[in-house]
């Protein structure tokens, strides 16, 4: 356990310095002066000379990766050039609609992956399971942008339960808000809980060939006992890494299905932050979101040991 | 009075293929304490009967024929009388021992869960009782083995661990399938004579499934030799291994490997059967070892054999059976 | 174990042999009857002639813009009505579906070639190069592609381009890892071994025995990914990041009028649904390719 522990926590460092040079060094090549692009592009050599110092460009690459991660490590993001405003405040209201939203999604999508897909295993090869890969294979094919805007259609246009889009903010009361995530959570949860569905059918049907559901079965356990005693626990093992590595692509739609919805959060900002040349805002915002995808994996491989004794064991 | 009896019992599987015969017309009963052995090579139906007569078949199997434990016809029950019957009644030991325990609960609770489910019994009972059965199927630091979790454990005591879920209950029939298959030699040794010694003890009745000869001389007193889902050869252990008449059965027992026999045969390479299994969708119309026999006749491949009996205790389903007995006693071995 | 000189071991081993009766004809058995790869092949030929023939011919000039006609409904004239330019949207649709190939076959060739020699070279040098080809796959796992595709317009301008080689590299990973994984499979199987004691060098092994055997899994994948990269594309595009004007894409085509859907709801149903049915078959198609190709595979999904 120690030395997968250890193991893990170093792969998680490397991956996520690897990230930081990474963004650090692709944004540093960008095309265009921030300062130029900050005062305009007939601002006097002077004044644009001036501000490069202010911002700091005038020092070596290096010396300004040391200066941003050591700051960003203590929280201390940079100051937008086109906002002015620091990037961590930025954020604060941004990811106050991106996390509850992918947080949602990801809620949603796990409830219809689980029960979709578990009724599939156990109904291997009847209609029930035919009926449920059919859909999951129409799911997975939907894009979500697409999806989001026949929900919009549907929901907003036609029916007139939710709001086409828009965001009116936290403080116009918790329903309200949530009712505005309603739509754009059910547009990403689909598509996750299509991909989803179709592993936890596979987990789960795989898992029932196991020699030990045999022997739960000669025990006397029932189909349904042996189910959740035996066969879930152990599926669960292969579709939570699953769910792991489809958070980074729940991210990615988040950005665009957000765009669809005009909901305010990271993907807005990312998006507005490139067309404005706003290098600060973009490497932030890009580290944060590949530090929330490491971070995820992490927690999944760590709730893998939870699952899975053998990982628990020093023997390992 | 009989603990066990099989009646003309058929299972056949429908696969992608074809219907496929895996078992077919078997019939032996069995009393309390006696034991059977069921011996073939791996797809001739042993693992099958054994399956059916638990009730665990896959869904894709028909089974026809009567299955009676004590009395009680078995095809006709009910799922949930049949969850009431296994692991009760009759508990079965799997071949791999590696794979049978579920790699995620510790042993302990793998041997109380079966308890708990038929049994009205405390914590602290089951307990007692899995810490008392550990230490009877020879599996030392019962208290403290009882926490850990199969990956844990040798292979050996792996099998230990299953027989004790077998025979959590006190089953009145034990049913084990290649126990000793995936252990090694000396663990096999031990693990037979704990099989042995548990029968015994708990006057159970054993079925036991093997391709090895051996393996069903310690153990059992009456052997069925099945060939392509055919009892092809019923009898004690000791007619089998002196008098075999069915030519299969022949070339079973010259194919095993003695000390004894290197002397005069030291030029001589192990005698095989020549062939191959037959596809269980395509048997032969007749007996089923026919193309595979060197004896076999027109009427074999068209005709099955009926079963004669020889002796109260020997039957065999084979037209030259007086040409196969001829042969092996005078034979090149 | 001890069971090698058990007669029932004696016998099994002749048992191989019996049942591969007529590999080839098989296959064409397993083809016509597999129904998801029926369905996937139609679909797909179906896209694949669109594209064709609209590089012939298409009902109008799919770029022609005429404000008098602009948000025509159906008709004759037009089968599936016009956009808020007055633009035939089949026209559209189908000069779009040679973007959408064009974004898939570059995208995922790029993938292919890079991926698979990474997964090739990391099974056959084994030690600390496999090693590092694998973590460098882990970490571009982190990095969902529409991001490094923002990072790439980000440095190097929007474009159809720079969209495409977003797609091409986040696909790397993916071969990488299945082209290592089969390899590894092969490598250790007794013909490779048996080349290895002849003294065949890791390179030819690699190409005559490897490659070979891998083939129809890598196929299969690509199937895969060619969806995925039409998917990754119409994001782009939907954001403004992917192919530009005037080049038809379905992705912009949704961008362009979802303002409109009030008034036409029509106009988004068409280029979505388009996507939808290029995936679809493509996916259905990897499906049975997946089967059709190598039956033992069936299981592992």
């Amino acid at each position: 356990m120690k030395f997968f522990l250890i193991k893990r926590l170093s792969t998680f460092a490397a991956t996520l310095f690897a990230a930081t040079l990474l963004t650090f060094f692709a944004l540093e090549i960008l095309p265009g002066d921030p300062a130029l692009v900050i005062l305009g592009v007939d601002a006097p050599d002077s004044a644009v000379a001036a501000l490069r110092e202010q911002l700091g460009l005038n020092r070596p690459v290096t010396e300004r990766y040391i200066d941003w991660i050591s700051h960003f490590l203590r929280g201390e993001l940079g100051v937008s050039y086109t906002y002015s405003v620091p990037v961590s405040e930025l954020l604060r209201e941004r990811l106050a609609i991106t996390i509850p939203l992918a947080l949602m999604a990801m809620a949603l999508s796990v409830v219809i992956a689980f029960s979709l897909g578990i009724y599939a295993a156990t109904h291997h090869n009847r209609h029930g399971d035919v009926l449920v890969m059919g859909v999951s294979q129409l799911g997975i094919s939907i894009p979500n942008f697409w999806l989001a805007l026949m929900l919009i259609l549907l929901f907003a246009v036609n029916l007139g339960w939710f709001a086409s889009g828009g965001f009116p903010g936290w403080y116009a009361g918790w329903w309200p808000a949530l009712k505005a995530l309603i739509l754009p959570a059910i547009a990403l949860a689909t598509v996750q809980g299509a991909i989803l569905a179709r592993f936890t059918r596979s987990a789960t049907l795989e898992t029932m060939r196991e020699d030990y559901v045999r022997t739960a079965r000669a025990k006397g356990l029932n189909r349904r006992q042996t189910l959740w005693r035996h066969v879930l626990r152990n599926a669960m093992i292969s579709v939570v890494t699953v769910m792991g590595l489809q958070f980074a692509n729940l991210l990615a739609g988040t950005i665009v299905v957000e765009s669809v919805f005009a909901l305010p959060g990271i993907g807005r900002l990312i998006l507005q932050s490139i067309a404005n040349r706003d290098v600060v805002v973009v490497r932030d915002i890009v580290t944060l979101l590949v530090a929330m995808v490491v971070i995820i994996n992490l927690v999944v491989d760590l709730l893998y040991a939870l699952i899975d004794p053998r990982l628990r064991s020093s023997d390992v | 009075m009989t603990l066990l009896t099989v009646d003309d019992l058929s299972v056949s599987l429908d696969t992608a293929q074809g219907r496929a015969q895996a078992v077919r017309d078997l019939s032996f009963d069995l009393g309390p304490g006696d034991t059977l052995g069921i011996v073939g090579e791996s797809g001739c139906g042993k693992t099958m009967s054994a399956l059916a007569i638990l009730g665990l078949l896959p869904d894709n199997a028909v089974t026809t024929g009567a299955i009676r434990l004590n009395d009680r016809d078995l095809l006709n029950c009910t799922e949930a009388e049949w969850c009431d019957i296994r692991g009760n009644q009759i508990a079965m030991i799997f071949q791999e021992p590696m794979t049978s325990l579920n790699p995620v609960h510790p042993i302990g609770r793998q041997i109380m869960e079966g308890m708990f489910l038929h049994r009205a019994l405390s914590k602290a009972q089951a307990l007692e009782e899995t810490i008392r059965l550990l230490e009877t199927v020879g599996i030392q630091n019962a208290a403290e083995r009882l926490k850990h979790y199969p990956h844990q454990l040798s292979g050996g005591q792996r099998q230990r661990v299953m027989i004790a879920i077998a025979l959590a209950n006190q089953p009145r029939l034990l049913i084990a399938d290649e126990p000793t298959t995936a252990v090694d030699v000396t663990i096999q040794k031990q693990i037979l004579g704990l099989i042995n010694k548990l029968i015994d003890e708990f006057d159970m009745g054993l079925v036991l499934i093997s391709h090895d000869l051996g393996v069903i001389a310690k153990l059992v007193e009456r052997v069925i030799v099945m060939y392509g889902g055919v009892a092809v050869e019923t009898g004690s252990v000791e007619t089998i291994f002196s008098d075999p008449a069915h030519p299969y059965t022949c070339g079973l027992l010259s194919a095993i490997p003695r000390i004894d026999r290197s002397t005069h045969s030291r030029h001589k390479r192990l005698p095989t059967i020549p062939g191959v299994v037959p596809d269980l969708v395509d048997m032969p119309a007749g007996c089923t070892f026919s193309d595979r026999c060197s004896l076999a006749t027109d009427t074999c491949r068209t005709v099955p054999p009926v079963p004669v009996v020889l002796s109260s205790h020997h039957q065999v389903a084979c037209y030259h059976l007086d040409r196969a007995r001829a042969q092996w006693q005078t034979g090149p071995r | 174990m001890s069971d090698k000189r058990l007669p029932g071991n004696t016998l099994a081993s002749h048992k191989a042999g019996r049942t591969v009766a007529s590999a080839p004809a098989s296959i064409w058995r397993r083809t016509l009857e597999h129904r998801s790869f029926l369905a996937g092949s139609i679909l797909t030929s179906l896209l694949a002639g669109m594209a064709l023939l609209s590089l012939f011919w298409t009902p109008h000039n799919p770029t022609r813009i005429n404000i008098r006609q602009r948000l025509a409904s159906p008709s004759l004239e037009h089968w599936l009505g016009t956009d808020q330019f007055g633009r035939d949207i089949l026209s559209i649709i189908m000069t779009g579906a040679q973007n959408s190939i064009m974004v898939g076959v570059v995208a995922v060739g790029i993938g292919l070639l890079f991926g698979v020699m990474l997964g090739l070279i990391a099974a056959s040098a084994k030690g600390w190069v496999e090693e590092l080809i694998m973590r460098v796959c882990d970490f571009m796992y982190a990095f969902p592609v529409i991001l490094l595709a923002i990072m790439l317009v980000a440095t190097l301008g929007s474009g159809a381009i720079n969209a495409i080689l977003a797609i091409g590299i986040f696909a790397i990973p993916t071969f990488a890892r299945l082209a290592r994984a089969s390899a590894n499979a092969i490598w250790s199987r007794e013909f490779v071994l048996a080349a290895q004691a002849a003294g065949k060098s890791a390179i030819r092994i690699t190409w005559e025995h490897i490659l070979p055997n891998i083939v129809s899994v890598i196929v299969v994948q690509a199937t895969v990914e060619f969806a995925l990269a039409v998917l990754a594309e119409a994001a782009l595009s939907y954001l403004g990041i992917g192919s530009q004007p005037p080049t038809p894409s379905w992705g912009r085509m949704l961008s362009e009028v979802q303002t409109l859907v009030f008034l036409n709801p029509w106009l988004a149903v068409y280029p979505g649904a388009a996507i939808a049915m290029t995936v679809l078959g493509l996916n259905l198609l990897g499906d049975g390719l997946r089967d059709v190709l190598d039956p033992r595979l069936v299981y592992k999904r």
